[in-house]
C-alpha cells in the first residue's frame, strides 16, 4: 500500500463526495446531524479499507455502507458521544417543503433511502436491491408505493 | 402525467439535499414543533400507556404517536438477562413513575435501557409512564407534569451540555419536584444537581479498566490518550482521572510514557484518526498504545494505524461496549485490544431498581448503596455507579452468550487461523 498516495486520494474522495453523502443521509434518517455523523463513520471505514479495489466505484461504495449503517438498528449513538443539542426537527427541510417533507418522513428509512437512490442518482432498481440487501421487487413495490404516497402532496402543491 | 411527476418530485427532492446544512453549526431547538411528524430515523415514536386513567394526556398529547407496531418492537426486544429477574414481591404497589427520555432516537433506549427499567417497575407493582423530552427547555415543563400528575419518581435521561442555556431551569425543575417530595433519577446524564440521584456506569472506573487492559498488554512504552468531548461535559475528565491513576506508577517507574493527550471535538470518529495520524508522525510512529474514551474514536485510531501498518501491533483500548458490532469485531480482529463493555439492561435494571425503593422513600440519601461522586467543576452528586466489564479476545463470548450481539456479526471476515476462541 503506498501510504501517501492512498491518503491523498482518501482526502480527495472525502472532498468531493462528503457533502453528497450527507445530503444523502439526511433525506434517509431525516436529520442532518445524524446524517454528518453517519458519513463520517462511513469515511472511517473507508478509511479501514483505503484503497478501495480499483474496479470499485467510489459513490456507490459509500453510499452503500452509509445507508446500511443508517438503516441498521443496532447502529446507535455512542454513549457519552452525544452532542449537546440535536438538531432533529429539520428546520432546514421544514423551511423548502414542509408537505412533502412530513410524507416523506411517513415513509420507513429504507423506502426513503430507495426513493433518494433512484430518483435523485439514478440507480436502476436492481442496483438498489443490491445495495441495500432485499429483493428487486421489493423495491419496486417500495417505489410504487411511496409514489402513489407523494402524488397527492405534490399534485396539490402545483395548484 | 407519469413523467411530469417523476421530474416534479426529482426537483423538490434535490430542493431538500440542497437545504442540508452539510458543515453547518448546530441549530437550535424550535420551541414549537406541535405540527411536527417525527423525523425519528430509527425508532419510532412510541409512547406506552400502561394505565389510561393516568391523564397525563393533554399537554403531551401533540408529541405522541401511538405506533401498535413500534410498540410491538419494543416489547418483543425486552431483552434483560435472566440473572436480572426481579424480586416477587410487590413493594412499589401502585406508585407512579415518569420517564422523560431525550433522544429516544437512539434505538439502544427503547431496546434495551427501558424495557429493562420499566421491567423492574412493573414486577414491584408499579406503574410506569414516559414522555418524550426534546431537550433541555421542554424537559422542566414534563417534570412539572409528572409532578402534578402524582408521580413518585420521575427518571430523566438528559442529552443537553451542563452548560447549556437551559440547563439552570431543568435544575430548578428537579428543585421543585424533589421540595414536593418526588424523587428524581438522573439516568446517565451527569446532570449537575445533588438532589438528583445518579445511575450510570462509573466512568472513573471505566478508565481504570481501559487502561489495566492495556498496561497487561503493553506495560511499557509510549502512550496515547484520547479523551472526549471538550467542553460541558464531565464524563471526557472523569475517564481520564481513572486512566491517569492505574498509569501513575508505570509513569513513575519509566515504563510508560504519555507522548501525545487530547480532546476530540464531539466524541468525533473521524477527527479521532486525522489526530492520530497527526500524533503518529510527530513521533515516529513510535506509539505503542492508545487510550481512547470511546469506541467511536477507537475505530479512527484503527484506522490511522491500518494506513501505517500498525494496526494490531499498537494495543488500542475504546469503551461503549459493543454499541456497534463493528467495534467488537476489531476485537476478534486484534485490531481493538479492549471494549469496556456497558450493558445498558444493566443500567436500566439499576435505575428501576432504585425507583422502587424510592417509591417508598423519596429520600436519597437513605437509598443503600450509593456513592458520592464530584462532577469536576461542578456539585457533587449521590450515585449508584455500575462497574463495566472489560471485553478482550479471550471473553469476547460474554457479549455473545448474553444476546447483546450475533456470532455472525463480531467474527465477521476473521479468519479461522486467527480466530479468538468466541468465534471458532
Amino acid at each position: 500500500m503506498t501510504v501517501t498516495a492512498g491518503w491523498a486520494s482518501l482526502d480527495e474522495a472525502f472532498r468531493e463526495h462528503q457533502q453528497w453523502l450527507v445530503r444523502r443521509l439526511a433525506l434517509v434518517v431525516g436529520d442532518a446531524e445524524e446524517a454528518r455523523d453517519l458519513a463520517q463513520q462511513t469515511f472511517v471505514r473507508a478509511a479501514e479499507r483505503w484503497p478501495l479495489p480499483p474496479a470499485q466505484d467510489v459513490p456507490r461504495w459509500l453510499a452503500v455502507v452509509g445507508l446500511r449503517l443508517a438503516l441498521n438498528e443496532r447502529r446507535r449513538r455512542h454513549r457519552w458521544g452525544f452532542l449537546p443539542v440535536r438538531d432533529t426537527d429539520a428546520t432546514w427541510a421544514m423551511q423548502v417543503n414542509p408537505d412533502l417533507w412530513c410524507a416523506l418522513l411517513k415513509l420507513e428509512p429504507k423506502v426513503r433511502a430507495a426513493l433518494v437512490l433512484t430518483v435523485l442518482d439514478g440507480y436502476t432498481q436492481d442496483e438498489v436491491a443490491e445495495a441495500l440487501g432485499v429483493a428487486r421487487g421489493t423495491v419496486a413495490s417500495w417505489l410504487s408505493r411511496s409514489r402513489d404516497r407523494l402524488r397527492p402532496v405534490l399534485e396539490e402543491r402545483v395548484r | 402525467m407519469s413523467d411530469d411527476f417523476d421530474l416534479r418530485l426529482r426537483n423538490e427532492l434535490r430542493a431538500l439535499a440542497e437545504a442540508v446544512p452539510v458543515n453547518g453549526p448546530l441549530s437550535t431547538m424550535p420551541h414549537d414543533r406541535s405540527a411536527m411528524v417525527s423525523g425519528l430515523p430509527i425508532a419510532p415514536r412510541v409512547r406506552a400507556r400502561h394505565d389510561a386513567s393516568l391523564g397525563l394526556g393533554a399537554a403531551v398529547v401533540a408529541l405522541v404517536l401511538v405506533v401498535v407496531a413500534g410498540f410491538a418492537i419494543w416489547s418483543g426486544r425486552n431483552a434483560v438477562p435472566a440473572s436480572s429477574t426481579p424480586s416477587p414481591t410487590p413493594t412499589a404497589s401502585g406508585c407512579l413513575v415518569g420517564g422523560v427520555w431525550n433522544n429516544v432516537a437512539e434505538s439502544r433506549i427503547q431496546a434495551f435501557d427501558q424495557p429493562a427499567l420499566e421491567k423492574q417497575i412493573l414486577a414491584a407493582g408499579g406503574r410506569y409512564d414516559w414522555v418524550e423530552g426534546r431537550g433541555a427547555p421542554d424537559t422542566q415543563a414534563q417534570i412539572d407534569k409528572f409532578v402534578a400528575d402524582g408521580a413518585k419518581v420521575i427518571v430523566v435521561r438528559s442529552v443537553w451540555s451542563l452548560d447549556d442555556p437551559d440547563a439552570p431551569a431543568v435544575l430548578s425543575a428537579i428543585d421543585r419536584a424533589v421540595a414536593a417530595g418526588v424523587a428524581v433519577i438522573d439516568y446517565d446524564g451527569f446532570i449537575d444537581s445533588p438532589k438528583a440521584l445518579l445511575v450510570a456506569f462509573d466512568p472513573i472506573e471505566t478508565g481504570r479498566i481501559e487502561a489495566r487492559a492495556t498496561l497487561a498488554a503493553v506495560p511499557k512504552g509510549n502512550y496515547v490518550i484520547l479523551k472526549g468531548h471538550p467542553e460541558g461535559q464531565v464524563v471526557p475528565d472523569l475517564m481520564a482521572s481513572g486512566i491517569h491513576e492505574v498509569l501513575q506508577p508505570a509513569i513513575d517507574r519509566g515504563d510508560v510514557k504519555i507522548v501525545a493527550e487530547t480532546y476530540i471535538v464531539n466524541w468525533d470518529p473521524y477527527t479521532a484518526m486525522e489526530e492520530m495520524k497527526s500524533i503518529l508522525s510527530k513521533n515516529g510512529n513510535k506509539i505503542d498504545a492508545v487510550i481512547a474514551e470511546s469506541n467511536s474514536m477507537a475505530s479512527g485510531v484503527i484506522a490511522a494505524l491500518e494506513e501505517v501498518g500498525l494496526d494490531g501491533k499498537v494495543a488500542v483500548a475504546g469503551q461503549g461496549g459493543g454499541d456497534d458490532w463493528w467495534d467488537l469485531n476489531h476485537v476478534a480482529a486484534g485490531t481493538q485490544t479492549v471494549d469496556v463493555w456497558t450493558d445498558f439492561r444493566l443500567m436500566g435494571k439499576a435505575a428501576g431498581d432504585a425507583a422502587v425503593a424510592l417509591c417508598k422513600d423519596p429520600d436519597i440519601s437513605k437509598l443503600a448503596g450509593t456513592s458520592q461522586l464530584s462532577l469536576p467543576g461542578h456539585h457533587q452528586v449521590t450515585a449508584i455507579l455500575l462497574t463495566p466489564q472489560a471485553i478482550t479476545k479471550d471473553n469476547l463470548n460474554l457479549v455473545i452468550d448474553s444476546g447483546w450481539l450475533k456470532k455472525d456479526d463480531v467474527c465477521a471476515s476473521i479468519a479461522p487461523s486467527a480466530a479468538p476462541p468466541a468465534c471458532r
